[in-house]
C-alpha cells in the first residue's frame, strides 16, 4: 500500500543570499505546484545549492519570502524563519549523507523516531519503504558496507519515510556511473509521481533535467533566467544564454539584416555568412545570436560542382566520433564557424579533412538576444 | 518559539566567551597589570603605578638566565630535531629491522614525565657520586659527567624532546607516497635530487614546526633548571620567576617583569613559525597510492638498528634502572662499581614506607582528582568550542578561536602566577583548594585539546547533521545521536590527552598548592630540596610506573597525531 502525500506548493519570492558583500543569489522567485517536480539547472557556483539550503532551511536568506502549502516558512519582513527540523523537509544530499555508525534500517528509522511514532509504525513504514526502494535484503547492514547506488537509495528512503511536504534533490545522481546513472533517475521519476512528491532537483546536466523536470529553472549567476515546462524551454528559449544550457551548441554572434516574407536575414559577425530564419527575435539586451542544437543541421559530402541551396556551411570535418546512437562532426566552415552536428541516421564517410556541407532549415534557426528583456 | 532561538543564540556564546575571558585572558592581564605596579594589586595592599619592576631584568642573574635559556633551548632543540628526524625517517622510509619498534621508541619518552626523566640523570651524572661517575672512575675513565651544567641541560631537554620531530616529518614522509618520487623520477631527477628538490622541501615546515613547539616547551621548561640547576646555581628565565616568586621577601612584580620577558621570548617563537610557515602547509597533500619506496640499507641496517637502541638505552632503559636502583637501595652511599650492584644493599623497606608515606598518598588522591575534574569538565567545554567554531555561524567564532589557542604563547609559570592573583582575592573560596589548580590547568592544556578536538569536529561531513535536522532532530538531538557518535574516537582520545597532561604537569601548578593540596608532581619537585634522594627516587619511580600504566592501558586511544 502506497500512501499518497498530502503534496504541498512552493512558493519564493524575491529571495537574495549574501555571504558578506558576496551576492550569492538575487531575488529569485520561484513557483512549483502541488505534486509537481522543478528541476535547477545551471553552472557550477550559480546558486543552485544555496537556493535549496534556503529552502529546507539550513541557510537563512537575506531577503524574501519562502512558503511551503501556502504556509510563510521564511518571511524576512514579519521576521519568520521556522527551523530546518521543524519544516518537514526531505533532502537527499550529493554526498548521500548517510550516517557511518547506524545500520541501513536504523538511517531510514531515524525520521520516524524523532516523530516519536510507535515502534510497530516505526517498523511498518521502514520495511514498506525499503521493499520500495529495493533494499529489504540489507536492512540490517552496516551503511558504510553499501555501493554508491545503494547509500543513494537509503538517502532516498529516508527522506521518502518522513512523508515530507517537499523533498530536495542536490545533485543527487552525480557521483555515480553512467548507467547507474540512467536507472537511478527513470526509479526516481517513478517514485516521485507515484508519492506525488513536489520536488526540488539540482542538476547541471541538461539531458537529467529534461527528462525529470515538470518545470525547469534555468540559472545564472543568481538569478532565474527562464522557468518553463521542459518542452517550452527546449523549443523556446528566451535568451542565448538559456539557449547555450539547453543545448543549442551552435551560437553565432550577429545582426539582423533584414525582415522579409520568407525569413530574416541574419549576417555573422567576422565573416560574410548569411543566415535566414523564420523566428523574430524577442525583446532583449546584449545583441543577438544565432542558436542551432547540432541535431538540426543536415550534414552531407560536399562535391564542388553542386549547387549549394541557402542556409549551409561549406567546411571541413576536423573531428568525427562514433557515438553509438549518433555520430558527432566538428566541422570548421570556410566563413570561418566552428559547428558541433549530430548526425543520427547511418554514419557517413567524412574522415576529418574531408569536405562537408551543413544545412539548418530557417524554422530551426532561432535569432535571440543574450539576455531577455525581463 | 522563536524567541526560545534567540535567547539560545546568543546565551550560549555570550556564557562561552566569559568562561573563556575568565579562563585565559584575566590571569594574563592580571600579570602584565601587577607588572608595572609596586606591590600587587586586589590583594589587601594598596598599590600604585611603577616601571621600575623592569629593573629586574637588567640584573646580572636575569641576564645571565636570559642567556642560559637561549643556549639551551637552541642546543636541545638542535639535538632533539636531530635524533628525530633520523627516527623518523628510518621507520617510515627504510628497510630497519622491527620497524615498528622504531615507531614506539619514537614516541615512547611523550609518556615519561619530564620531571622524573631529570630526577634519573640527576642520580646518574650528577656530581662524583652518580651511578655513571662511579663506573667511570672503576674503569679508570680520565673523565667525569657532569649534568648539572648547561650541557647537561642541553642533554635531558634534547633527549626528552624527540617525539614531537618525530611524530611531525613522520607524517610529513609518510605523505609523500612514492608516485611523487616517481613522477620525479619520470621528470628526469635522479635519486639525490629528489630528495633534495622533493622530499625536503615537503619535509621541511614539519621540521621547522616542531623546532619551533620544541623550543617553546624547552623556554619554558622548570623541572630541568630546578633539579639539575637548582643545586649549583644555575637558572634560566622561567626558574628565575620561581625563585623572585617563592624567595623570602617574594619580589611578585618582579617576578610578573621577569615573566612578560619570557612571555615575549615564546611569543617571537610563535610569531617566527606563522612567519616561516606561511603557505607551507603541505599538510593536505594527498597521495592516494598509499604505497611508500623504502630504501635499502644493506648492512647499514645494524648500524642504523644500533642508533635506535642506544636511543632507547639512554633515553629508557638507563633512567629506569638508575630509578630502581635509588628507590631500592637501603644506603644511599655508594663506594664503587661492586657495590653499586650488590644485591644484599637492596631493600624494599623504604619503597614500601613511600606507599604508605601520607604525603605521597596525599599527592596521588590529589593528583587523580585534579587530572579526573580537567578531563572531563575540560573536554565538555573545549568540545563546545570546537562545536561553535566549526558547526556554527555563530558571531564571536573568531574570537572564540582566537582565546582557546593563546595559551600556546603564556609561559606556565606566568599563567600559574595569573591564576593565583585572579582568584586570590575573588569572593569564590578556590585558594587553598585543589580547583584553583585545575583552574591552571584548563587554560594551559586548552590549545592542544581544542585543536585535537577540532580535527576531529572538522573529519565529519557537515551534511550528515544537516540530514537529521532535516528529519526532524533538535540541533541537541543531532549532536547527541548523530554527531557525538561519530566523534567518539577523537572525544576519547583528547579526554586521555588532557588527563595525562593534567598528571605530568608542574610548571601549572607551581605557586598554586598549599601543603594539602600537593599534587603527586609537585611533591616530586619539592622532595628534591628538602628530602633524601632515595625518597626522591623512590617517588619518581612510584609516578613514573603510574604513568606508563595509564599510558598503557590508554593505549588503543592514543593518535599518532598527539
Ligand atoms: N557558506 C558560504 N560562504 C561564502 N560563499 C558561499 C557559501 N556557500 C556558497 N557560497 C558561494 O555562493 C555561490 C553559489 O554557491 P552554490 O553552492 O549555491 O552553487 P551551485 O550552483 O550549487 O554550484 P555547484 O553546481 O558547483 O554545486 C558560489 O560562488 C559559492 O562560492
Ligand atoms: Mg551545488
Amino acid at each position: 500500500m502506497v500512501r499518497v502525500i498530502d503534496a504541498m506548493s512552493i512558493r519564493i519570492k524575491g529571495l537574495k543570499k549574501k555571504f558578506g558583500s558576496f551576492v550569492a543569489v538575487h531575488g529569485v522567485d520561484i513557483e512549483v505546484p502541488e505534486g509537481k517536480m522543478l528541476v535547477l539547472l545551471g553552472p557550477s557556483g550559480c546558486g543552485k545549492t544555496t537556493t535549496m539550503r534556503c529552502i529546507a532551511g539550513l541557510e537563512a536568506p537575506t531577503e524574501g519570502i519562502i512558503e511551503l502549502g501556502g504556509q510563510p516558512v521564511f518571511d524576512s519582513q514579519r521576521r519568520i524563519n521556522v527551523p530546518v527540523n521543524h519544516r518537514n523537509v526531505g533532502m537527499v544530499f550529493q554526498s548521500y549523507a548517510i550516517w557511518p555508525h547506524m545500520t541501513v534500517t536504523e538511517n531510514v528509522a531515524f525520521p520516524l523516531k524523532m516523530q516519536k511514532l510507535p515502534t510497530a509504525e516505526v517498523e511498518e513504514r521502514v520495511a514498506e519503504i525499503l521493499r520500495i526502494v529495493g533494499l529489504e535484503q540489507f536492512r540490517d547492514r552496516g551503511a558504510t558496507s553499501l555501493s554508491g547506488g545503494q547509500m543513494q537509495r537509503v538517502a532516498l528512503a529516508r527522506s521518502l519515510v518522513m512523508r515530507p511536504a517537499v523533498l530536495l534533490f542536490d545533485e543527487p545522481l552525480s557521483n555515480l556511473d553512467a548507467r547507474l546513472r540512467d536507472h537511478l533517475r527513470v526509479e526516481l521519476r517513478e517514485l516521485q509521481t507515484r508519492f506525488n512528491i513536489t520536488s526540488v532537483f539540482v542538476t547541471h546536466d541538461q539531458s537529467e533535467a529534461l527528462s525529470l523536470a515538470d518545470q525547469i529553472a534555468v540559472m545564472n549567476t543568481g538569478r532565474v533566467l527562464q522557468a518553463d515546462d521542459p518542452v517550452t524551454i527546449y523549443q523556446n528559449p528566451h535568451s542565448s544564454v538559456v539557449a547555450d544550457f539547453i543545448g543549442y551548441r551552435n551560437i553565432f554572434p550577429g545582426a539582423v539584416r533584414q525582415g522579409g516574407d520568407d525569413g530574416i536575414l541574419f549576417a555573422l559577425d567576422e565573416s560574410s555568412f548569411e543566415l535566414t530564419s523564420v523566428h523574430p527575435p524577442p525583446p532583449g539586451e546584449g545583441g543577438i545570436f544565432a542558436c542551432v542544437r547540432p541535431e538540426d543541421f543536415e550534414i552531407e559530402a560536399h562535391r564542388p560542382d553542386q549547387p549549394v541551396k541557402p542556409n549551409t556551411f561549406i567546411g571541413e570535418v576536423t573531428s568525427a566520433s562514433f557515438m553509438g546512437s549518433y555520430t558527432q562532426y566538428r566541422v570548421r566552415s570556410t566563413t570561418g564557424q566552428v559547428i558541433d552536428v549530430f548526425h543520427n541516421r547511418a554514419p557517413l564517410d567524412l574522415p576529418p579533412g574531408s569536405p562537408a556541407r551543413l544545412h539548418v532549415a530557417p524554422k530551426s534557426v532561432l535569432l535571440l538576444p543574450m539576455r531577455s528583456a525581463s | 518559539m522563536r524567541r526560545a532561538t534567540v535567547a539560545e543564540r546568543s546565551a550560549v556564546p555570550v556564557l562561552v566567551l566569559v568562561t573563556l575571558f575568565v579562563l585565559v585572558v584575566v590571569p594574563i592581564l592580571m600579570v602584565v597589570y601587577t607588572a608595572f605596579r609596586d606591590a600587587v594589586p586586589f590583594s589587601g595592599s594598596e598599590s600604585n603605578f611603577t616601571l621600575s619592576n623592569f629593573g629586574a631584568l637588567f640584573e646580572e642573574k636575569t641576564v645571565s638566565a636570559a642567556i642560559n635559556t637561549v643556549i639551551v633551548t637552541i642546543g636541545g632543540t638542535l639535538m632533539a630535531t636531530a635524533i628525530g628526524c633520523i627516527l623518523a625517517w628510518l621507520a617510515a622510509r627504510t628497510d630497519i629491522p622491527f620497524k615498528p619498534l622504531v615507531h614506539v621508541v619514537g614516541i615512547l619518552p611523550l609518556f615519561i614525565s619530564m620531571l622524573a626523566a631529570t630526577v634519573t640523570w640527576a642520580l646518574l651524572g650528577a656530581g662524583n657520586s652518580a651511578y655513571l661517575n662511579i663506573i667511570l672512575a672503576d674503569l679508570g675513565a680520565p673523565f667525569r659527567i657532569e649534568m648539572r651544567s648547561l650541557a647537561g641541560f642541553i642533554f635531558v631537554e634534547g633527549l626528552y624532546h624527540v617525539p614531537y620531530p618525530f611524530l611531525l616529518v613522520y607524517a610529513a614522509l609518510s605523505l609523500i607516497t612514492s608516485d611523487i618520487e616517481e613522477a620525479a623520477a619520470v621528470h628526469g631527477a635522479n635519486q639525490f635530487q629528489t630528495t633534495m628538490k622533493i622530499i625536503f622541501p615537503v619535509v621541511l615546515p614539519a621540521i621547522l614546526g616542531s623546532m619551533i613547539l620544541n623550543a617553546v616547551m624547552m623556554v619554558e621548561n622548570i623541572a630541568v633548571p630546578q633539579i639539575l640547576g637548582g643545586p649549583v646555581g644555575l637558572e634560566t628565565l622561567s626558574i628565575r620567576v620561581y625563585y623572585l616568586m617563592n624567595r623570602i621577601p617574594s619580589s611578585p612584580t618582579q617576578a610578573s617583569a621577569v615573566a612578560l620577558l619570557l612571555a615575549a621570548i615564546v611569543f617571537a617563537l610563535i610569531y617566527a613559525q606563522n612567519f616561516v610557515l606561511k603557505g607551507r602547509d603541505y599538510r593536505t597533500i594527498s597521495g592516494k597510492g598509499a604505497q611508500q619506496k623504502v630504501m635499502s640499507l644493506g648492512n647499514w641496517r645494524y648500524v642504523a638498528a644500533g642508533f635506535v637502541v642506544l636511543y632507547f638505552t639512554v633515553a629508557i632503559v638507563l633512567p629506569m634502572l638508575a630509578l630502581l636502583l635509588g628507590a631500592l637501595r637501603a644506603n644511599a652511599y655508594i663506594a664503587n662499581t661492586a657495590a653499586m650492584f650488590d644485591v644484599a644493599q637492596l631493600s624494599s623497606d623504604r619503597l614500601l614506607s613511600i606507599t604508605s608515606d601520607s604525603e605521597v598518598i596525599n599527592g596521588l588522591k590529589n593528583s587523580l582528582v585534579v587530572a579526573f575534574v580537567t578531563c572531563v569538565f575540560g573536554t565538555g567545554f573545549f568540545f563546545i568550542l570546537a562545536y561553535i567554531v566549526h558547526r556554527t555561524r555563530i558571531p564571536g567564532r573568531k574570537v572564540i578561536e582566537y582565546i582557546a589557542m593563546m595559551p600556546l604563547a603564556i609561559p606556565a609559570t606566568l599563567l600559574a602566577m595569573g591564576v593565583l592573583w585572579a582568584w586570590i582575592g575573588s569572593p569564590i573560596p578556590v585558594y587553598g583548594t585543589i580547583y584553583i589548580i585545575i583552574l591552571s590547568f584548563l587554560p594551559r592544556f586548552m590549545p592542544q585539546a581544542f585543536r585535537a578536538l577540532s580535527s576531529s569536529v572538522m573529519q565529519v561531513h557537515e551534511d550528515l547533521e544537516n540530514a537529521a535536522l532535516l528529519c526532524g532532530a533538535t540541533r541537541a538531538q543531532t549532536v547527541w545521536k548523530v554527531f557525538l557518535p561519530l566523534v567518539r574516537g577523537g572525544v576519547v582520545s583528547a579526554a586521555f590527552l588532557l588527563f595525562v597532561l593534567s598528571l605530568r604537569e608542574v610548571g601549572g601548578a607551581l605557586f598554586l598548592y598549599t601543603t594539602n593540596t600537593r599534587v603527586l608532581s609537585i611533591v616530586v619537585f619539592e622532595s628534591y630540596e628538602n628530602g633524601s634522594w632515595d625518597f626522591v627516587a623512590g617517588v619518581s619511580l612510584l609516578y613514573t610506573v603510574l604513568l606508563g600504566g595509564i599510558t598503557l592501558l590508554g593505549l588503543k586511544w592514543l593518535r599518532p597525531s598527539l
